[in-house]
């Protein structure tokens, strides 16, 4: 079962403010990270996948409560703001969510290849010319 | 018929016959099938994941993780604290693995025959099975090229006074490229795929791959082999003993899925969980492009952990980069030249245990007890002071709020950190304890209840080694399996304790 429109939505506006550009050959989480999660959890169990588009749901929504906006329709400093509220929230739960979230972005982030040029890596060793 | 045959070809039900059935092929299943076949029984072993050939590792852990781990590497505590990582093919763990070598500490042995009654697995009782493990998987010290990862932060511990040893491996000829976790591709790593089961195979046993064993099969009180489901078609599966060695989350869901095992099964269950920090150097260098981990110091094993050295490949300690955003990516984009200090905990007191949940859904419950905690709290202290000392100018934590020590002057504050769930993560590959030696098996690993089934896997550790467990695991089974061979008239083979 893939993930809702609103979902992409979602991660595309996290994907932003998690990874943002720093520069040319930086390339922002927002053009990334939403594809990179579908293909992170593609074949994974029906229920796993149900429950993360409900924690993203709620992490969009609750966004309302305190800026009056859903998180992907806020600007960009409000975002961070929404976002390390979570990360630094009293609340167990929330800090739990928060790192689920980053885990789960972080891994389709820097997996992807168009990432690799900004860490200084060049990839897989195998099957390249030369190579051990 | 020998030799490894996929579940794929079976068709319909079809019915198979063997002296001992052996249900996995990792650590446990591989080398008691190994034992078994060698003293002249004939072994089939039963494989729930499929048969993957180097060549399909493709050097990108993410490939790895999502075709061949458990859950797709997700499993662990629903709060993510721990994910636990195991391998699903055949091989199980010990394609997937960092390779690296150890026998169980003495002293553990010793807690075990004192604490938990256990007979049989003294030093001297152990010492030719792990003599015939470093031969099957070829245990060779680290040298030359292999110890450069753990270089920068063995430098910091020799400045603490700590000379830091090399790690043995099982591997041949290492090419040093650090995908360990991704499986290897060049077939160097002597997982059991590439060692102990062609081996078996030689002497006559004979594993499908693809079969996921769903039930045993009981006459009486007596197991006489197990049903499993393939494909497209089923085998019934008679024999003289059935070995589980499904590993430590699998293997008590089975026997609490047979109502065995009394109330300690799935109890008792240690992780191991990793703590990772990771130095960046202002004149770093590819790190990474060597062994995983190349050197260990067992010098604060009385504080509770094992300190073992390497670097990985960027895209894999990059998320360690603490908090989001700007900030995050400047330190994340200086991770290609990292190394790291990883501190094994040994929590022994843990509270962990594997469950049957809402509608049959497999639950890990684990949380650090207090002990545990405060064994985390001196091994981050530690690696962070390790760190500094290497010349890092930068240091990562595996923390939800970012904390950035910059000098031994915040060590400090380290002892008001939060060590909670929400807190800090880790990771590991060393499940262990959930049918515990003595209480939910016999001192055999019978299990207790009926007869002739036996558990071969790192469930049956009464407590933690405190080392990397694929050498633990393959020693105790072949002991247990050597005894088992003898009890059903298999010849005898040299060593036989």
């Amino acid at each position: 079962m893939p993930l809702s429109d609103a979902n992409r939505s979602t991660l595309r506006a996290l994907g932003e403010t998690l990874f943002p550009s720093t520069g040319p050959t930086d390339p922002s989480g927002a053009d990334i990270v939403p594809e990179g999660v579908e293909t992170l959890i593609a074949g994974m169990d029906a229920d796993v996948v149900k429950k993360l588009g409900l924690v993203l749901s709620a992490f969009e929504l609750a966004a309302i409560v305190r800026f009056g906006r859903r998180f992907s329709r806020l600007p960009d400093e409000k975002r961070t703001r929404y976002v390390d509220g979570w990360m630094r929230s009293r609340l167990a739960p929330r800090r739990i969510v928060y790192r689920a979230i980053r885990g789960l972005c972080a891994g389709a982030y820097y997996n992807d290849d168009r990432v690799w040029p900004m860490l200084g890596y060049d990839g897989p060793l195998v099957g390249r010319k030369g190579a051990p | 018929m020998s030799g490894l045959r996929s579940g794929r070809t079976v068709r319909g039900t079809e019915r198979l016959r063997a002296d001992v059935v052996v249900v996995g092929s990792g650590a446990g299943g591989a080398p008691a099938a190994y034992e078994l076949a060698s003293a002249g029984l004939d072994v089939l072993v039963l494989e729930a994941g499929p048969s993957v050939r180097p060549e399909e590792f493709t050097q990108r852990e993410v490939d790895t993780v999502k075709r061949f781990y458990v859950d797709q590497g997700a499993q662990g505590p629903p709060d993510g604290s721990v994910r636990v990582l195991q391998g699903r093919m055949v091989g199980g763990s010990t394609v997937i693995n960092g390779e690296v070598c150890f026998r169980i500490p003495d002293a553990v042995l010793d807690e075990w025959a004192k604490e938990f009654g256990v007979r049989g697995l003294s030093p001297d009782e152990m010492r030719p099975a792990f003599e015939t493990v470093e031969r099957m998987i070829h245990a060779t010290p680290n040298a030359g090229r292999h110890l450069a990862s753990g270089r920068r932060f063995g430098e910091g511990l020799v400045k603490l006074g700590v000379e830091p040893k090399p790690v043995a491996r099982s591997v041949k000829d290492c090419r040093g490229c650090c995908y360990c976790f991704s499986g290897c591709a060049y077939g160097c790593k002597q997982s059991t795929d590439q060692s102990y089961l062609p081996a078996a195979y030689e002497r006559g046993a004979t594993l499908v791959s693809e079969a996921r064993v769903e039930k045993i099969v009981f006459d009486g009180d007596r197991a006489t082999g197990v049903f499993a489901r393939t494909a497209e078609g089923a085998l019934e599966v008679s024999a003289r003993a059935v070995v589980l060695a499904c590993g430590t989350i699998e293997t008590p869901l089975m026997l609490i899925d047979h109502e065995l095992g009394g109330r300690d099964v799935g109890r008792h269950l240690a992780l191991h969980p990793v703590l990772v920090v990771a130095g960046v150097y202002e004149d770093g260098d590819e790190a990474y492009r060597n062994a995983l981990v190349a050197t260990y110091s067992d010098a604060f094993v009385g504080d509770g952990y094992l300190l073992e050295l390497g670097a990985v490949a960027p895209p894999s300690i990059a998320p360690l980069a603490p908090g989001f955003g700007r900030h995050h990516k400047e330190l994340a984009r200086e991770m290609g030249k990292s190394s790291f200090g990883g501190a094994i905990i040994r929590d022994d007191g843990s509270l962990g245990r594997v469950r049957r949940g809402r509608r049959g859904a497999k639950v890990i419950d684990y949380a650090l007890d207090a002990r545990t905690k405060e064994k985390v709290r001196r091994a981050m202290r530690k690696l962070v002071e390790i760190a500094f000392a290497s010349g890092a100018k930068r240091v990562a934590l595996p923390l939800t709020i970012p904390f950035e020590p910059t000098s031994v002057d915040d060590l400090p504050k380290i002892d008001s950190l939060g060590l909670g769930p929400a807190d800090i993560a880790f990771f590991t590959y060393h499940p262990q304890g959930t049918a515990r030696l003595g209480t939910v098996t016999d001192l055999d690993g019978a299990v207790r209840g009926v007869r002739d089934l036996y558990v071969m896997d790192a469930s049956l550790f009464p407590t933690p080694v405190g080392v990397n467990t694929q050498e633990p695991v393959m020693g105790v089974a072949t002991v247990l399996a050597r005894r088992l061979a003898g009890r059903m008239g298999g010849r005898s083979v040299s060593g036989l304790p």
